[in-house]
């Protein structure tokens, strides 16, 4: 049976949450099971696997589904959890925040075990109504609030990280060694589920988010028929379905070459596939020692698809980019222009395709937010996805039993995920006390080595994917939706921003022209606002941070809201 | 237009939903999204502005594609079309578009 | 060095007000935040202009409601105020004072509705009750279960988010010099004037000379006190607000209820903000609060703030909740603000806590008024700092 339900006290307690059922979050739930740790998955879509492996709804049957190599492995790591019963899933669910577990209940909660010397973590620990109660009297407290009198400031994270330590750690403290790691250290996860909002606890967190693709506004980028590569290329995997009849596909990202193969083989017309690299960069990247020794399957991969592309008369166009999107009520034109070496457009020299489907790739963006909502330690790292979380060699974030996996420490693609699922699951096992140290390190061992030849590679597909550094300032032209949701054009934004020379920050800027507050939260803009004020202000746009994410990290309707088990 | 793929790939029964007042063929599990732009529909709300808001990431994340959905009798929530699985017979809302 | 006539501690809506009726009059002004402009409290409060007494003054009972009753007086300024305020700074401030409803559900509601409308009279706000068929002819939106409501057609609300950076804008047109992002390191008292410790956020250091400081740090008020070896008895509190998505007009109200902590409006925009003082948290370092960084919110704070609005106007349940944000903001052990010169140190000036949103502008220009004058326009010496001076005649040592 699954460990730690305890629904009387309107509170769930869980041993561990993976956010997100992509390849990580798979990866870490089969360790996680191998050392018998009930493990609970929420994920916003209907099915495992994440966005690389969107499946079909479970009432379609396909017959060849992504038959091409480079899904083996990440289709191996679902095959092995896929609809385990022991697992508890939890599809069509969105966290909306990682909150501290309140000090004040009005309702009882049964507290986790006490620190002392007879009741180690090796047992399973679980908090659930067979816990005895140890607290004399404080009963009604909450976990954290029970724990801060031991605090020690000379208490240390026992991971040997580099990295600084978070304010949760200083602000619970420690009770001791070994069991402190989850006494302190429970997440409450405010989540919405299908039939409604309700609190989760965890004695541990696994943050796999994934990301999503950065938006590049240009004239025309709302316009129907707009559409991110991915999206497109997430209709065809899962839907089985071709949203369109003409592509074109623009932007940075080699992405980009792998859904023009999948939209030809599934019968539509690409009129064009655009890079903004030169193709004599890309050839450079591509004879990189590296890539040509250890990824020989990848370029060969892509050399089978560029054949293809080459014998379906798609034009595959180098250093151009998307200018802009034109049609009457949708898309009916893409036009391109040349980039100069420097990486100006040259808007001399324009090209137009007809098509009904634009496909827009310029690389990623980390699902960051409820990393930044709960307060861990961030870092920049432009092409890597943007805000990233840090973390210890265990994955763990500056947060105690917040651990991390997938392309919020980076996006690397989803064999490198698989391994980072994997490292962050041996991380749980020994913050929960389930192995120790040696054969912690023993376990991660291959996981690592794995990873670290990923991980080169990665960085040298990082550097070939991107586009020129100034492409989104050039394209977004005063009169460019910035602010999908609240609909404000780049020019407003640039206007406030020449007007009140104090304002530095995402956050700031926000706040005076309501870029970012709407629906989407500031996803699809966020990105491009900070690189406007990194521009006007002349600094990094890691010093213009990214906006604040609250919760709800989505927005939930209230009905949802006040009809859950939370209210 | 977009089509779904039909070669190797087998669907239950089709189902029918309505789009405004409009019937169209769908298939249970697949997404609304999907079932839609297979209709021709691509706007899925007008903002308060007036703008049509249009789908851009299919996965969660834009909201452009929250639309208002019926069920039942007066019973009406807006969903992501990306994220929600069609069911028969329920009545999705979007604006006329001339 | 450095030599102003007034440096202004807090870059909120009532340090930059004051920094604006301080430059207006010619003064030299010196504005000092130690984070950027109107990111606390200031600007993100949910803009309420409410001028009826707050559940937060009655629910304490009638000896302590007639005390706080007090304050009607400055709301009364304020509410003249705030009318004049997008003329006085040419700008809009999505201004709308169109009428505040305090909601009754129940008899005791009710009963706590007529002894506010009688304290309310007293002190000269012709507020009104309304039954329940004319709450529903000029509010149709509010549920059924409203069975009365305290009205005062002048209440409503303004966009934080513009309103003290119109008064920066202004202040610095004028000549005032703002300095973000620097926090005080001393304050002292030099002679006759103020030696002003700053530091930037490169670790620079500067001294400055004043003839006046103007405390209006808030929730921070009493450390910057502090530096100046004064106790001033303002404690930071952490609420939450949460913001509805847009919406087509419905509320042209501000309403709030009669014994439940909500304030409810719509905004220009057309989102719909609710909130009226639930709790958010504070993070902790070891045993004690950490009131810098940003409270953390409840969960069930914010469900119960919600489902009170949804079960209020039943109309915004099918609307999406975009975001629950904290703020920090100041209470004082008697919930008077804090407004004028502290007697114990000459040329020390304090304006903080309190209804400091619908309050801000009136405190900045009635205390700008005290230090280049002397005196203000009208008395605000039940606010001033003097009522504890049993308190700092033993800390100041002038």
């Amino acid at each position: 049976m699954m460990a730690g339900h305890e629904q009387e006290a309107g509170h769930e307690t869980c041993e561990v949450a993976i956010v997100g059922a992509g390849p990580s979050g798979l990866a870490a739930a089969a360790l996680l099971r191998e050392h018998g740790v009930a493990v609970t998955i929420i994920d916003e879509q209907s099915r495992a696997g994440g966005q690389i492996l969107r499946q079909p709804p479970k009432s379609f049957s396909v017959e060849r589904w992504l038959p091409a190599r480079l899904y083996d492995r990440v289709k191996a790591a679902l095959q092995e959890v896929i609809e385990r019963q022991e697992i508890d899933w939890r599809f069509q669910s969105t966290v909306l925040g990682i909150m501290r577990p309140s000090p004040y209940r009005t309702q009882r909660v049964t507290p986790p075990p006490v620190a002392d010397s007879s009741q180690t973590t090796r047992c399973s620990g679980r908090a659930g109504p067979e816990q005895r109660r140890r607290d004399g009297g404080m009963g009604e407290l909450g976990v954290v609030e029970k724990h801060t009198g031991f605090a020690g400031p000379e208490q240390k994270h026992r991971d040997g990280g580099t990295h600084e330590l978070g304010g949760v750690e200083k602000r619970t403290g420690l009770a001791g060694p070994e069991q402190s790691r989850y006494d302190g250290g429970m997440h409450e996860l405010w989540v919405q589920g299908p039939s409604g909002c309700y609190l989760l606890r965890a004695k541990a967190v696994l943050l796999a988010p994934g990301c999503y693709e950065r938006p590049l506004a240009f004239p025309g980028w709302t316009l129907p028929g707009v559409l991110g590569a991915g999206a497109i290329q997430g209709f065809v995997k899962s839907q089985q379905f071709v949203p369109g009849d003409r592509f074109v596909l623009a932007g940075s990202h080699p992405l980009q070459l792998v859904v023009a193969d999948q939209l030809l083989s599934a019968g539509a017309h690409v009129a064009a596939v655009v890079f903004t690299q030169r193709i004599q960069q890309a050839w450079l990247m591509l004879r990189h020692p590296m890539i040509a020794l250890r990824q020989h399957r990848q370029l060969l991969e892509t050399a089978h698809i560029l054949r293809r592309l080459r014998r379906a008369q798609v034009p595959v166009i180098f250093g151009h980019t998307i200018v802009r999107a034109e049609g009457a009520t949708a898309v009916e034109r893409a036009m391109i222009a040349a980039l100069d070496p420097s990486g100006r457009i040259d808007h001399r020299k324009t090209q137009i395709f007809d098509c009904d489907r634009i496909g827009v790739c310029h690389g990623f963006l980390a699902s960051s937010e409820l990393a930044r909502q709960v307060g861990a330690e961030m870092h920049w790292k432009d092409h890597a996805g943007g805000w990233l979380a840090r973390h210890n060699e265990w994955l763990e974030s500056s947060i105690k039993n917040l651990f991390l996996a997938g392309e919020i420490t980076g996006v690397e693609g989803a064999d490198a995920a698989l391994e980072k699922g994997r490292i962050a699951a041996i991380g749980i096992l020994r913050s929960l006390g389930r192995v120790d140290d040696a054969v912690a390190h023993r376990l991660a061992a291959a996981a690592r080595s794995r990873l670290s030849h990923l991980q080169s590679f990665a960085a040298v597909l990082q550097q070939l994917a991107r586009p020129p550094a100034t492409l989104a300032l050039q394209t977004m032209s005063d009169d460019t939706l910035l602010c999908r949701c609240e609909s404000i054009n780049c020019g407003e934004l640039r206007q406030a921003l020449a007007e009140n020379k104090h304002v530095l920050s995402a956050d700031a800027a926000k706040l005076l022209t309501r870029a970012g507050m709407g629906l989407c939260q500031g996803r699809m803009c966020g990105d491009n606002v900070a690189r406007m004020i990194a521009e006007m202000r002349s600094v990094q746009p890691s010093e213009v941070g990214p906006f604040q994410a609250q919760a709800p990290v989505k927005p939930v309707p209230l009905a949802t809201l006040v009809r859950g088990r939370c209210g | 237009m977009s089509r779904r793929i039909t070669q190797g790939v087998a669907r239950p029964a089709p189902v029918s939903i309505l789009v405004n007042d409009r019937a169209i063929e769908a298939y249970e599990g697949e997404s609304i999204l999907t079932a839609l732009i297979a209709a021709g529909v691509l706007t899925m709300s007008r903002d308060s502005f007036g703008r049509l808001r249009t789908p851009f990431c299919n996965m969660g994340v834009c909201f452009d594609c929250l639309i208002e959905v019926e069920e039942g009798a007066n019973v009406s929530s807006r969903v992501r079309a990306c994220l929600t699985p069609v069911r028969a017979d329920m009545r999705v809302v979007v604006p006329e578009v001339k | 060095m450095m030599r102003v006539n007034v440096v202004v501690l807090g870059g909120g809506l009532v340090g930059c007000a004051a920094a604006y009726y301080l430059a207006r009059r010619g003064a030299g002004v010196l504005l000092v935040e130690q984070g950027d402009l109107n990111r606390e409290a200031s600007g993100r409060n949910a803009g309420s202009l409410h001028f009826q007494l707050e559940y937060r003054l009655i629910r304490y009972g009638d000896e302590l409601a007639s005390q706080f009753a007090q304050i009607i007086p400055l709301s009364l300024i304020a509410l003249e105020d705030w009318r004049g305020l997008e003329a006085e700074l040419q700008t809009g401030l999505e201004v709308g004072m169109h009428g505040g409803l305090i909601v009754a559900e129940s008899d005791y509601d009710v009963s706590l509705l007529e002894s506010r409308q009688a304290l309310q009279e007293k002190w000269g706000l012709a507020s009104r009750l309304l039954s329940a068929s004319e709450v529903r002819r000029i509010a149709p939106y509010l549920a059924d279960s409203v069975i009365a409501a305290g009205y005062f057609p002048h209440e409503g609300h303004a966009n934080p988010r513009l309103v003290a950076p119109a008064f920066a804008r202004r202040a610095e047109q004028l000549g005032a010099i703002i300095q973000a992002q620097s926090r005080v390191t001393a304050l002292m008292r030099d002679g006759a004037e103020w030696l002003v410790g700053l530091v930037d956020r490169e670790g620079r250091t500067r001294e400055v000379l004043a003839g006046a400081v103007l405390n209006a740090a808030g929730a921070w008020a009493g450390e910057i006190g502090a530096l100046a070896h004064l106790h001033l008895p303002i404690f930071a509190v952490p609420l939450s607000m949460n913001v509805i998505e847009r919406a087509a007009p419905l509320i042209p109200h501000l309403v709030q209820h009669a014994s439940q902590r909500l304030t409810l409006k719509q905004v220009a925009a057309g989102n719909v903000l609710v909130g009226g003082g639930w709790p958010s948290r504070f993070s902790r370092e070891g045993s004690t609060m950490n009131t810098q960084r940003r409270a953390e919110p409840v969960v069930e704070n914010a469900v119960a703030n919600l489902s009170l609005a949804a079960r209020l106007v039943p109309a915004i349940r099918g609307l999406h909740l975009l975001r629950s944000w904290t703020g920090i903001t100041g209470i004082t052990t008697d919930q008077m603000p804090l407004l004028g010169a502290v007697p114990e140190a000459p040329g020390f000036f304090v304006a903080a806590g309190g209804a400091a949103f619908t309050h801000g502008p009136t405190y900045a220009r009635l205390v700008s008024e005290l230090i280049l004058d002397g005196r203000s326009s009208v008395s605000i010496y039940l606010y001033s700092p003097a009522r504890f001076s049993h308190i700092n005649n033993f800390m100041a040592s002038v």
